[in-house]
């Protein structure tokens, strides 16, 4: 079984008038259908108001559904019984990095979830260590958050769902508060939680160049999950990315234009990395050829 | 300005006064605050005086840090000072036209001044030297017994916490506001009394904005962190007396009793 399963899940938001009557209803999240398993790491791709946001809400129960259901390492989120185990399960990292540190001391922050888990003392402290080591703040741990850089608050937040101890991570755009070096920071640690700690990460972005650390993304558009594939797979098509706003990396438009004006490019290129050795490997072919006449 | 503000700040630091349990820190402030108010009292002041430099000597925080804590409260001071100069009936000593300054104003604005004073400094060392955590931990739990009574000890004590962790949030974003303002003229300087009042409004009313944004982003994250109420939850780092604690009693002990017969023989 999945670990994070959605099915047919619809999310409504009223406004309501004075009087409380609603006056309109947003359907945020439209009959999206979407399975996570254990140990992936997930992007969720869309642009503002797409929805994913929402829907990133969902996965450990702060929202519930208007209708369909949300399954999560085998707790329904609409079980409110369980709705402890789940966030145990699946720690949350949001966008702005001040307001969800709890603490006034680095160490005292990353300690709060532990503390409200009713961890003995001795394993706190143990935990905490490991948590800052993992996000690399060790040297960080008697400081004041107010001190820190954004990259810097935001790996704290990380290491305080660490130190919880979940299977999964979910990470409501973490770096768009922040400049290019925190961001680089915040998706290097979550690449590296993924890999080394076989933790189950799930990226909400609407940035191009972290989706495409991913092992699988997810496309969301005016409340739909409207494309599911590799990074590969998914910035091919990408007529229909710039249709629903949503910009294709750099080196992947270059590829296309260069491919337009008959260049033999694949059309599975990414980053600029790829993109160099393919032109290099063109080159060295062409010189072959140069040289056999 | 704003910026200067440190009262509730926490100064970080490895000195006794830091080590000290914070339930030994609250009782040793109440002491102090007590002695102070006893009586109106020479040789109480020159106490109090003795034993705030001893803690200022205990800190290893820089003195000049110590004082800025008191520029919020100097109009206040001031307002008092020459209140109580004034209007305190007695032996008039000087006349300036229908003003007199009294023997009596004299010794009652001076003892106001040094008690405010040390008051303000006194207290401060409190939570110059105790993370808010830490202090907010030893109030819960100098204060558990109410939960008897049905007084939300925890809770209150939580809020306290957060709070004072977001006072130089707040602050540097009421600076921002102030600026962005002053960047489409507003003016916050000149006029009288209510035009200075109103020229408030536009700053105000966007920090209450965020900061009801800030309260709703933090309790979301909380809950996400599995927080329910003080119920089950362990400290990592609990509450505990050590011999240091125990000489500082028996400090505060003997520190009473000198005051308290100085109260009587004097």
């Amino acid at each position: 079984m999945s670990f994070i399963s959605v099915r047919n899940l619809f999310h409504d938001y009223y406004r309501h008038n004075d009087e409380g009557d609603v006056v309109d209803r947003v359907t945020a999240v439209d009959g999206v259908k979407l399975t996570i398993e254990q140990g992936e790491f997930v992007a969720i791709l869309g642009h503002n108001g797409s929805g994913k946001s929402t829907l990133a809400k969902h996965l450990n129960g702060i929202l519930q559904p208007t209708r369909g259901t949300v399954v999560v390492g085998g707790y329904d989120t609409m079980d409110r019984n369980h709705i402890w185990d789940i966030r145990r399960q699946t720690g949350m990292v949001f966008q702005n990095p001040d307001n969800q540190i709890v603490g006034t001391v680095v160490d005292e922050d990353v300690a709060f979830g532990p503390e409200n888990l009713g961890v003995p003392t001795d394993e706190i402290r143990e935990r905490v260590e490991e948590s800052l080591g993992a996000v690399g703040m060790s040297a960080f741990r008697d400081a004041s958050p107010n001190k820190l850089s954004g990259g810097q608050k935001q790996r704290i937040a990380i290491a305080g769902i660490l130190a919880m101890e979940p299977d999964c991570i979910i990470m409501d755009e973490p770096t768009a508060m922040l400049d290019p070096e925190g961001r680089r920071e915040v998706t290097a640690t979550a690449r590296r939680l993924n890999r080394e700690k076989g933790i189950t990460i799930l990226l909400i972005t609407h940035n191009m160049d972290e989706a495409i650390q991913a092992d699988r993304i997810y496309v969301m558009d005016h409340g739909k999950a409207v494309m599911e594939g590799t990074p590969a797979e998914i910035f091919a098509q990408a007529e229909r990315l710039e249709k629903m706003r949503l910009e294709i990396p750099p080196a992947a438009k270059l590829a296309r234009e260069l491919r337009k004006e008959g260049f033999a490019l694949s059309d599975e290129i990414l980053t600029g990395k790829e993109l160099a050795e393919e032109l290099k490997e063109l080159y060295a072919k062409r010189d072959e050829e140069g040289n056999g006449h | 300005m704003i910026r200067e503000i440190t009262i509730g700040q926490y100064y970080p630091g490895k000195s006794l006064l830091h080590r000290l349990d914070p339930r030994t820190k609250i009782i040793g402030t109440f002491v102090f605050v007590v002695g102070l108010f006893l009586e109106k009292n020479v040789a109480i002041l020159a106490l109090s005086t003795l034993f705030l430099l001893l803690l200022v000597r205990l800190s290893h925080i820089p003195i000049r840090y110590i004082l800025r804590g008191l520029k919020p409260i100097f109009l206040l001071l001031l307002f008092s000072v020459v209140f109580n100069l004034f209007f305190t009936p007695g032996t008039p000593i000087v006349r300036l036209g229908f003003l007199k300054i009294t023997k009596e104003g004299l010794t009652l604005a001076a003892f106001l001044t040094v008690r405010l004073v040390y008051l303000i400094i006194g207290t401060s060392f409190f939570t110059l030297t105790t993370t808010p955590t830490r202090l907010t931990d030893g109030l819960e739990n100098l204060f558990g017994f109410l939960n008897r009574v049905k007084v939300p000890v925890h809770e209150i004590a939580m809020m306290m916490s957060i709070a004072l962790r977001f006072i130089p949030i707040l602050v540097e974003e009421l600076d921002k506001i102030m600026k962005a303002q002053s960047a489409r003229c507003a003016d916050f300087e000149s006029g009288g009394l209510i035009r200075k009042i109103r020229s408030l409004i536009p700053i105000l009313v966007p920090l209450f904005v965020s900061a009801i944004g800030r309260a709703n982003d933090l309790a979301m994250a909380m809950e996400a962190r599995c927080y329910r109420g003080g119920a089950g939850r362990t400290k990592m780092k609990p509450l505990q007396y050590t011999n240091e604690d125990r000489y500082a009693f028996t400090f505060l002990a003997i520190y009473f009793i000198i005051v308290v017969c100085a109260k009587v023989v004097i």
